[in-house]
């Protein structure tokens, strides 16, 4: 208690304030349980989340009064930002119970998981409101084991983009392989060949960064960065070209197309990035549409330091390409995923044109790519009157994955 | 009807399109063969569809004027629509009533026709299915079922599990099927009936 004003401390207030925030959140997760979850995994991380907090909760509770303003400080901020990341992932997990998304999809994904990343992953899909697939690749503290993959809200439904989850689901292998770890002594000598390659590029970006103190070491950790976070990508690229074969091309296709001018050091430039993925599939004998991605727009780096930066690990990460395509396939190889067989999708392309669903079995893969050739071939179904045929060919897709689905646990069994 | 012959003949992938029974899952040709069944045997689906009691005052059972048979009517009707995986369950109350859907997706030639009846070994714990609910030359899709527990105790019932049976009948088919139409669905769908013009002069002032 204060002694002037007869009110409680501002460390007892403050502390009850971290306490009701997490009761608030534990009440929540009580409510969420009651949701219909269309897998247990979903479930399963709710429960993994909940018995967290609840040792959180005991941890604040027990604090005595006597305890320093200092530790007070300490407990509430991290309380305070593990709300923040996990309430997100809470409306992350809500919304992968909604009807909208395609849960005869979660079967397949995880069985790929399973197979590449580890035997006893989950995988929780569901949706966001942004218009980006995107992924928690393993990496959040409490959910270790858990693979959370999202698509936008708007799209949740929508077989054809199932191929993009490859390339999410591409960001757990890069880490379960420590990929980053294994390419980086042959980067790092790309990244020195690169920089004494162009010295004038070099000179510009030194004169401005020793302002701040910064040396040749700043650029090449610098340029690191940049390369190691755009052969992520690439990787993830390769991963979901080589799981759902030119399905991907065309998810890739339908969603960044016709590109886009603003460039991130974080991912090639969008020119370079479909050049990768052409070049990825001539390593795999795909055909691909020689159109596919023409008209392409670039996006150019911005100018200054930052693109001088960008332009040196986009010269490292061409020359590094190639071994990170590679180890992507070896990856895959080595896992036993099978590729799309051209007798597969003919197979599926001729049930879904028949008006049903593929009975025999087939994958995820040759499922998505019949439906893409057969949405190409009739010019794309998206007049007002091609509606019918459209929503049919998505759910002939999506009765081809539950079939399949059900031959595996059959046969199985 | 059809006979287990006639059934396992149609069901051949090497028929002729206009006389191809289809089925996917295919059932299990050698249990029709060896129990000469006259009928077969469907699964049940693992999507439900139940009505919003709490938000719904009442439901017209007749079409309006201009109306129609669109997609979109279930969609925006006072349902919530259910996925129940495999292994696992939905429990329907007695009393209650819920659309399921088969877990086969069939495609039924112009020359033939059916319906559906449930199975006698549920109907005796209360799970009544909609009986000898007809199937029209050409339909193609997953068929929604129309489940009722008249019982009075709940009832578990389970994706994957035998629900009902079709019988099926040769018929003089019509001038055109409609194979090639895009109706096909693989949820419970919940149509309104269609607009009945007489009925709808009924309702007129005079």
């Amino acid at each position: 208690m204060s002694a002037t004003t007869g009110q409680a401390s501002a460390k007892v207030l403050r502390l009850s304030s971290a306490r009701r925030r997490v009761r608030a959140f534990l009440e929540q997760i009580e409510e969420l349980e009651a949701a219909d979850f269309p897998h247990e995994d979903g479930r399963e991380a709710l429960a993994k989340i909940k018995e967290q907090f609840l040792i959180r909760r005991e941890s604040l509770s027990r604090l005595p009064d006597t305890v320093t303003d200092d530790v007070v400080d300490q407990m509430c901020a991290n309380t305070s930002m593990t709300l923040s990341k996990f309430t997100e992932v809470l409306g992350f997990i809500l919304r992968s119970t909604n009807v909208r998304n395609a849960f005869e999809v979660h079967f397949p994904l995880k069985r790929l998981i399973q197979q590449t990343i580890a035997k006893d992953a989950k995988l929780v899909m569901s949706s966001e409101w942004n218009f980006v697939p995107f992924t928690w690749p393993m990496n959040l503290p409490l959910l270790e084991k858990f693979v959370l993959v999202g698509g936008p809200a708007p799209e949740s439904s929508n077989m054809l983009i199932v191929p993009l989850a490859g390339h999410e689901i591409g960001h757990s292998a890069w880490r379960c392989e420590e990929v980053a770890t294994s390419i980086q002594p042959g980067l790092t000598n790309a990244i020195n060949d690169v920089i004494n390659a162009h010295p004038q590029v070099r000179d510009r970006i030194l004169e401005d960064v020793r302002r701040s103190g910064h040396d040749v070491s700043w650029l090449q950790h610098a340029c690191l960065a940049f390369a190691i976070k755009q052969l992520e990508e690439l990787f993830c690229d390769m991963f979901g070209l080589y799981v759902f074969g030119p399905a991907y091309l065309y998810a890739y296709e339908y969603f960044l197309a016709p590109g886009d001018k603003a460039r991130s050091s974080l991912y090639p430039s969008s020119r370079d990035r479909v050049g990768y993925l052409l070049n990825g599939a001539q390593a795999l004998g795909l055909e691909v549409e020689p159109d596919l991605f023409d008209r392409w727009i670039d996006s150019a780096n911005r100018p200054g330091t930052s693109g001088d930066v960008t332009l040196l690990a986009d010269k490292a990460v061409r020359q590094s390409f190639e071994v990170v395509r590679d180890h992507a396939f070896a990856f895959l190889r080595r896992a036993n995923v099978p590729m799309c067989s051209a007798e597969g999708i003919e197979r599926v392309a001729s049930a879904l044109s028949r008006g049903v669903p593929d009975g025999e079995g087939a994958t995820l893969a040759e499922i998505v790519t019949a439906g893409w050739r057969l949405l190409r071939n009739r010019g794309g179904l998206s007049l007002e009157d091609e509606q019918p045929e459209h929503l049919m060919l998505h759910e002939l897709m999506l009765k081809s994955v539950e079939v399949s689905e059900f031959r595996l646990r059959v046969a199985n069994a | 009807m059809l006979s287990s012959n006639e059934i396992l003949t149609a069901l051949d992938a090497d028929v002729d399109a206009a006389e191809r029974l289809t089925v996917v899952p295919c059932p299990d040709r050698e249990a029709i063969r060896q129990r000469e069944a006259t009928s077969i045997d469907l699964r049940l689906g693992r999507w439900f569809r139940s009505f919003r009691q709490t938000q719904t005052r009442s439901v017209s059972l007749v079409a309006q004027a201009g109306g129609g048979l669109r997609d979109g009517t279930a969609e925006k009707s006072p349902t919530k629509q259910h996925f129940v995986p495999f292994g696992d369950h939905y429990v329907l109350h007695p009393g209650r009533f819920v659309l399921g859907v088969t877990l086969e997706w069939l495609q039924i030639p112009p020359c033939f026709s059916g319906y559906v009846t449930g199975k006698s070994s549920l109907g005796r714990h209360g799970l009544v299915i909609e009986t000898a609910a007809g199937i029209h030359p050409s339909f193609s899709g997953c068929l929604t079922l129309e489940l009722a527990n008249v019982g009075e105790v709940p009832l578990q019932i389970y994706p994957g599990m035998t629900i009902c049976q079709i019988f099926l009948h040769r018929t003089e088919p019509g001038r055109g099927g409609n194979l090639g139409d895009f109706s096909g669905r693989r949820k419970p769908i919940l149509k309104s009936p269609p607009f009945d013009p007489i009925f709808h002069k009924l309702r007129e002032p005079i």
